[in-house]
């Protein structure tokens, strides 16, 4: 046999190792869900560059007289103000979204109205951190809903439901979580994070157990988004038993 | 003797675009062996398993689903590979892909025999510069076309063939070299 044939006897090798495999789906899956994390939020809050540094303590220390002192102190102070100034005007707007627990209007609190609400009065402490949470919940979407008129904003409201959304799914409390993405749902039909919506209120079905609604789900998210990065996370919850 | 294993060509018609886990799923060994044939440390395999996979992620909804898949895959270890080496050329490790597993059953020292010659093999592979070695690769274990492989290098046909001249030469004269040392004829 000659050199040449042996090395196309060599076939495609053996089967890699079951156990690296399976390391490498895991970390693909994380790296996959944090790019698309990182993809739904990116420019959403793009944070403020930080205003001109103050010069250090020990360089004030050294000077001595108080005239130096002095004229070290003026720069000092107009440095100061005329950062701030500057950080002020070229500051980009920053959206901020303010939860406030106050009364709902009638026509956002109707989607809610099959989920038995809480009621609270007055002196009367939450009877539970479940239902402590699901209080916050409710005010933050509700302050969502009051603010809907703010179309630069909207983005941030989407965020913020669904980041509520996520940290109750988190916390255990599935059908909470279920409850904000269909919340998110009625609001932000098109949203900019619907896809994300999509993969959450799929895991939170399978955590409650509705298998066969997170299948009906899975499969128009396929439809929907045939290249989301999310699919792998979501065949994976599937694929669990 | 172990068997060859002969690959289909794809039909030129276009098909619905594999599913990624069951791309991953059905190319892993292929792309975690094509990667240890590249000179991928064994500590490192994984790593770049995992860099090639997402790049194939994020590209798949661009293959062509007319042209063979395999190539296509080759290309990406190929490069991840080639970054890896340029990044540790300082680091020699030797990195020999199990064979694979031979149909019929032939007697001990015929097995042995086989078995030292695949290894053989392998390691001749490994004295082919990289650029060549993907040649002897694509084109003599797997048996792929060499316009498909100049189009998945993206590399001129001509530039193609003068390559595999060029890894065929070398590899033969690495296994004259590994044959002396070893006392063989």
């Amino acid at each position: 046999m000659t050199a040449l044939e042996t090395l196309r006897a060599l076939g495609t090798g053996s089967d890699a190792p079951s156990e690296s495999k399976q390391r490498v789906y895991g970390a693909l899956v994380a790296s996959l869900e944090a790019a698309a994390l990182a993809g739904a939020t990116a420019g959403a809050t793009a944070l403020p560059k930080p205003p001109p540094s103050l010069p250090p303590a020990p360089l004030l220390a050294g000077i001595a007289g108080s005239k130096t002192l002095a004229i070290a102190a003026s720069i000092w102070l107009l440095g100061g103000v005329t950062g701030a100034a500057l950080y002020g005007a070229l500051r980009p707007s920053q959206v901020r979204v303010v939860y406030v627990d106050r009364q709902a209007p009638v026509a956002s609190a109707a989607p809610l109205a099959k989920e038995p609400e809480p009621t609270v009065s007055a002196g009367v402490a939450p009877p539970s951190a479940a239902s402590n949470r699901a209080l916050v919940g409710r005010a933050a979407l509700r302050a969502a809903s009051s603010s809907l008129n703010l179309p630069g904003s909207q983005l941030a409201q989407e965020r913020a439901l669904l980041d509520l959304a996520r940290s109750n799914a988190a916390h255990g409390e599935a059908a909470l979580a279920l409850e904000q993405v269909e919340q998110h749902r009625k609001q932000f039909p098109q949203g900019r994070l619907a896809e994300e919506r999509e993969a959450l209120g799929i895991r939170a079905l399978l955590s409650l157990g509705r298998k066969q609604e997170a299948q009906d789900r899975a499969q128009a998210f396929r439809v929907a988004y045939p290249n989301s990065f999310l699919l792998p996370v979501i065949d994976s919850a599937l694929s669990t038993p | 003797m172990g068997v060859r294993v002969s690959l289909k060509r794809e039909q030129p018609a276009p098909t619905a675009l594999p599913n990624f886990r069951d791309l991953f799923e059905g190319q892993f060994s292929y792309v975690w062996n094509v990667l240890k044939r590249l000179s991928v440390a064994e500590r490192d395999l994984e790593d770049l398993a995992q860099q090639v996979f997402l790049q194939v992620h994020g590209q798949l909804a661009s293959f062509d689903t007319r042209r063979p898949l395999r190539p296509w895959l080759f290309s990406f270890a190929y490069h991840a590979a080639s970054n890896y080496r340029a990044l540790a050329r300082h680091r020699v490790e030797l990195s020999i892909v199990a064979p694979e597993q031979a149909d019929s059953e032939p007697g001990a020292e015929e097995q042995l025999i086989t078995r030292q010659e695949l290894e053989l093999a392998e390691l001749a592979l490994t004295r082919v510069a990289l650029d060549r070695r993907a040649l002897l690769l694509l084109h003599e274990v797997e048996g792929q076309s060499m316009p498909e492989i100049a189009q998945a290098l993206e590399i001129p046909l001509n530039t193609a063939y003068s390559r595999l001249r060029l890894a065929r030469r070398e590899y033969e004269l690495a296994v004259k070299r590994l044959r002396a040392q070893r006392g063989e004829s």
